[in-house]
């Protein structure tokens, strides 16, 4: 623990730090540790994906971190990406917040707009959530958790409890809908001018 | 399933702007202070997640309004302004070095209906830590992640869940600023959990520390001691 470690600490000038009460980590802290460090900003991205703030995705972000720590025994070493994604939609979806729908005429010279004022790259993120948000959501779940985290096929079928083909077919739909709603994004672009 | 997986998008066959979309969104990566909440409500050595994480090209957070701190002085700073006995060391060392920064809930056994819970009184008195102002917010988000859980797991009748997270409460945040709920919420845990013994007594304790507290009527009431 943080706050509990730094107690046990003790500092010495430029020395190298010692515990005072030597604690070690148990092995499922340390699996836990290792599981926040290797995956907590895959789940926050697919968090944010869905529409959640940055501090909305954090806080489901937590909360699925403290789910698998009292389910670690249930989870296989090489499933832990895909447990941790079925849990964040699930405690996505339980936290009941609804993703932005924006209407896609209606915001998009706006936000285009807007978006010159920010840094290129923020701009770029809330362009792909803006596209995002015109994909169906149940195909575009599976567009983001393959193009944007790279999850595997196989991965995401046991996120998202769904059969491998039912992963191909909507990937295949979600690209259609996400490359016809960003080649719209490019008309807008272009007669805004923005660069 | 033998077929292999295509290509992604971003790889083969994306537009320019596709690609700057898609790219943005992958790397799109939660602010040093959200890093250190998360880390702090989950009870992981927040020094650890931040030395894992990749350089991303873009970080969003509540502090980030358009700013973009390279990470490496963001984590410098978060530490040098917490007073953390952390250092640089830290982030320099394999995390699965014998750590004095990695998560100590060892200690707490793993909670069974019939274990001891720590004390509600004031426990064993620690090092004081240097948390400053800047740090405190953050911590103020973790502990109350970690305090709903525990009453969310409470009202789902799972009461050795919350007594788990409420003893990571207790690890997590020695001097935290919801202690006297954190205690208040044990008592009511281990009443309903039948350790009506325990629960009295630090049922007792807790009047006793916290005679004026608005959570004394819901300990009493958890203890049986109607008045």
């Amino acid at each position: 623990m943080f706050g509990r470690s730094r107690a046990a600490r003790q500092v010495d000038g430029g020395q190298r730090l010692r515990p005072t009460t030597p604690a070690p980590a148990s092995a499922s802290d340390q699996r836990l540790e290792q599981m926040f460090v290797a995956h907590h900003a895959m789940v926050w991205r697919t968090l944010r994906r869905r529409g959640l703030t940055a501090d909305a995705a954090a806080d489901a972000a937590q909360q699925t971190f403290l789910v698998a720590a009292e389910r670690l025994d249930d989870i296989q070493p090489d499933s832990e990406r895909a447990f941790l994604v079925g849990t964040a939609l699930r405690v996505a979806r339980s936290m009941g917040r609804k993703t932005l729908r924006w209407q896609l005429e209606e915001d998009m010279d706006r936000r285009v707009v807007a978006a010159q004022d920010h840094a290129a790259a923020r701009a770029a993120v809330e362009l792909c959530d803006l596209a995002l948000s015109n994909v169906d959501p149940d195909v575009a779940e599976v567009f983001v958790l393959f193009e944007l985290e790279g999850l595997s096929s196989p991965e995401i079928a046991a996120s998202l409890e769904i059969p491998l083909g039912t992963v191909a077919s909507r990937l295949r739909r979600a690209r259609e809908q996400f490359r016809r709603v960003v080649s719209r994004l490019e008309t807008a672009i272009r007669r805004e001018g923005a660069p | 399933m033998t077929d292999r997986d295509p290509e992604r998008l971003r790889v083969v066959g994306a537009t320019d702007l596709e690609k700057r979309l898609l790219a943005a969104a992958a790397s799109e990566a939660p602010s040093p202070e959200l890093r250190r909440r998360m880390a702090r409500a989950v009870g992981v050595a927040a020094s650890a997640a931040m030395a894992a994480a990749p350089t991303p090209a873009l970080a969003t957070g509540t502090a980030a309004a358009g700013a973009s701190w390279p990470l490496v002085s963001a984590g410098v700073l978060v530490l040098a302004v917490a007073g953390a006995a952390v250092g640089w060391s830290r982030l320099h060392r394999p995390i699965a070095a014998p750590a004095a920064a990695v998560r100590t809930v060892a200690t707490n056994p793993p909670v069974a209906p019939v274990a001891p819970v720590a004390e509600a009184a004031p426990v064993i008195a620690r090092t004081h830590r240097h948390v400053a102002p800047a740090a405190r917010a953050g911590d103020l988000r973790a502990e109350i992640a970690l305090l709903d859980a525990a009453r969310a797991a409470a009202s789902t009748g799972d009461g050795a869940r919350a007594l788990t997270l409420l003893r990571r409460y207790d690890a997590t945040f020695p001097a935290g600023t919801f202690r006297p709920e954190s205690a208040a919420l044990q008592i009511e845990a281990l009443a309903r959990l039948g350790q009506i013994d325990r629960a009295r007594a630090l049922g007792q304790a807790f009047i006793a520390a916290h005679p004026d507290s608005p959570l004394v009527a819901r300990v009493r009431h958890a203890i049986g001691d109607l008045r």
